[in-house]
């Protein structure tokens, strides 16, 4: 019982420390570019330029020469 | 004779070290909040934050979904379906990523799965007990569950006949002929159709009457059903944020591909289209103990009136499974024309 009262304590303390911690520099950064509609139409543009590019197929890569050499 | 060349010397790369996923935490502070106050309450403990890897959004999403699964047991499991949520927003339409504001969140139930109710064989044997018992029994029923969640019920089905009717006047002579008008009024009971002037003191009273009699397991459940209804809990109301009202939980029909149920079908094509509310919603401050209390108990109350609900759908549509071949007008079409 004490134990896990201990562990309750513990797990309050570390997660108030977490709720304090500021966000990440990354995070913010993410963060603005999701609001900012310019990000989002960029996103939604190139999105849709590479749906349309890809054509819904996968591309056939060519095998380089050096792996199916001639049998002879 | 060489059957394979050497290789070309490049290597795919390992993708070891590469991240897979990424949590962005904006507004993390609240998330940790709604942790603090579930570990507060005993809802999630230790060993579930080493089982969760540490990480806030499991952590909460499993501590939540274990206390659901512990409240509703698999009650709701195949008779109606709802979508959890809780959000530092608002979810879609106009208002689509509207702040709740200064840290709230909001927990919500959507509808996944509409719940279906064929009453109309327990009504006759109601009916049978007692005049109007049945009757009071639709009516409390259709009360109680108005307060909690949007039902589609024959009200609804007269409503879209007479829209029906309006539309044919407005339209072309000759596209008139290609209306067809559900027989809604042929569909509702005799004593549903008589019986218009219900009060709950009423309605109970009757229903009480037959507490010992051959339905008192109907009785008992759907009184219990409404106890809780009336329980106060903090819903949400919006205002204009969504599109329209939320999609309907229960179809209630009186028998199977009736009228009513035909009007449902031509409605719910629409039902998303538009963005709809949430069945029930819930805003909170997880750092408050009141409101997060009264969340809680809020959405427990809705877990619990859909609990009954459920009950009584496994019951009643038994019923009506029992009598099915007894009815000469269930080939009808539930649809005539104008």
């Amino acid at each position: 019982m004490n134990n896990s009262k201990a562990d309750q304590t513990q797990l309050l303390a570390e997660l108030r420390r977490l709720e304090c911690k500021p966000p990440k520099r990354a995070d913010r950064l993410v963060a603005r570019h999701l609001k900012c509609e310019e990000s989002q139409s960029l996103a939604h543009a190139v999105a849709e330029a590479a749906r349309r590019s890809s054509s819904g197929t996968m591309p056939a890569l060519e095998a380089p020469s050096e792996l199916l050499p001639p049998l002879i | 004779m060489t059957l394979l060349g050497k290789g070309c010397g490049e290597t795919l790369p390992s993708l070891r070290r590469i991240p897979t996923s990424y949590r962005l935490e904006t507004n993390g502070e609240r998330l940790y909040r709604l942790c603090l106050a579930l570990v507060e309450r005993n809802l999630a403990d230790e060993t579930l934050w080493q089982e969760t890897g540490k990480v806030a959004m499991v952590f909460a999403r499993t501590a939540i979904q274990r206390l659901i699964d512990e409240y509703a047991g698999g009650a709701l499991k195949d008779k109606i379906d709802y979508c959890f949520e809780v959000r530092d927003d608002l979810g879609t339409g106009y208002w689509r990523g509207g702040a709740l504001g200064e840290g709230k969140l909001m927990a919500m139930f959507e509808l996944q799965a509409c719940g279906y109710l064929k009453i109309g064989a327990a009504l006759d044997a109601l009916e049978e007990q007692e005049r109007f018992l049945g009757a009071a029994f639709y009516y409390l029923l259709r009360r109680s569950l108005h307060r909690w969640i949007r039902i589609y019920d024959h009200t609804d089905a007269e409503c879209y006949n007479e829209q029906l009717h309006e539309w044919m006047e407005q339209d072309e002579p000759e596209s008139r002929d290609a209306y067809e008008f559900p027989a809604v009024d042929g569909a509702i009971p005799e004593p549903v159709r008589t019986a218009k002037d219900w009060t709950y003191p009423s309605a109970r009273r009757l229903l009480r009457r037959h507490l010992q009699g051959p339905h008192s397991v109907w009785i008992q459940k759907l009184l219990t059903l409404h106890r809780l209804s009336r329980l106060k809990g903090q819903v949400m109301r919006f205002e204009g944020e969504y599109d329209d009202a939320p999609v309907p939980s229960l179809l209630l029909v009186f028998r199977e591909n009736d009228a009513i149920q035909a009007c449902f079908d031509h409605e719910s094509d629409r039902y998303n289209e538009t963005t709809n509310e949430p069945t029930c919603a819930v805003c909170f401050h997880p750092e408050s103990r009141k409101e997060f209390d009264a969340a809680l108990r809020t959405m427990a109350i809705f877990l619990r009136v859909n609990i009954e609900l459920a009950g009584l759908i496994t019951l009643l549509n038994g019923m009506e499974e029992e009598h099915a071949g007894q009815r000469e007008h269930r080939t009808e079409p539930s649809l005539r024309a104008a």
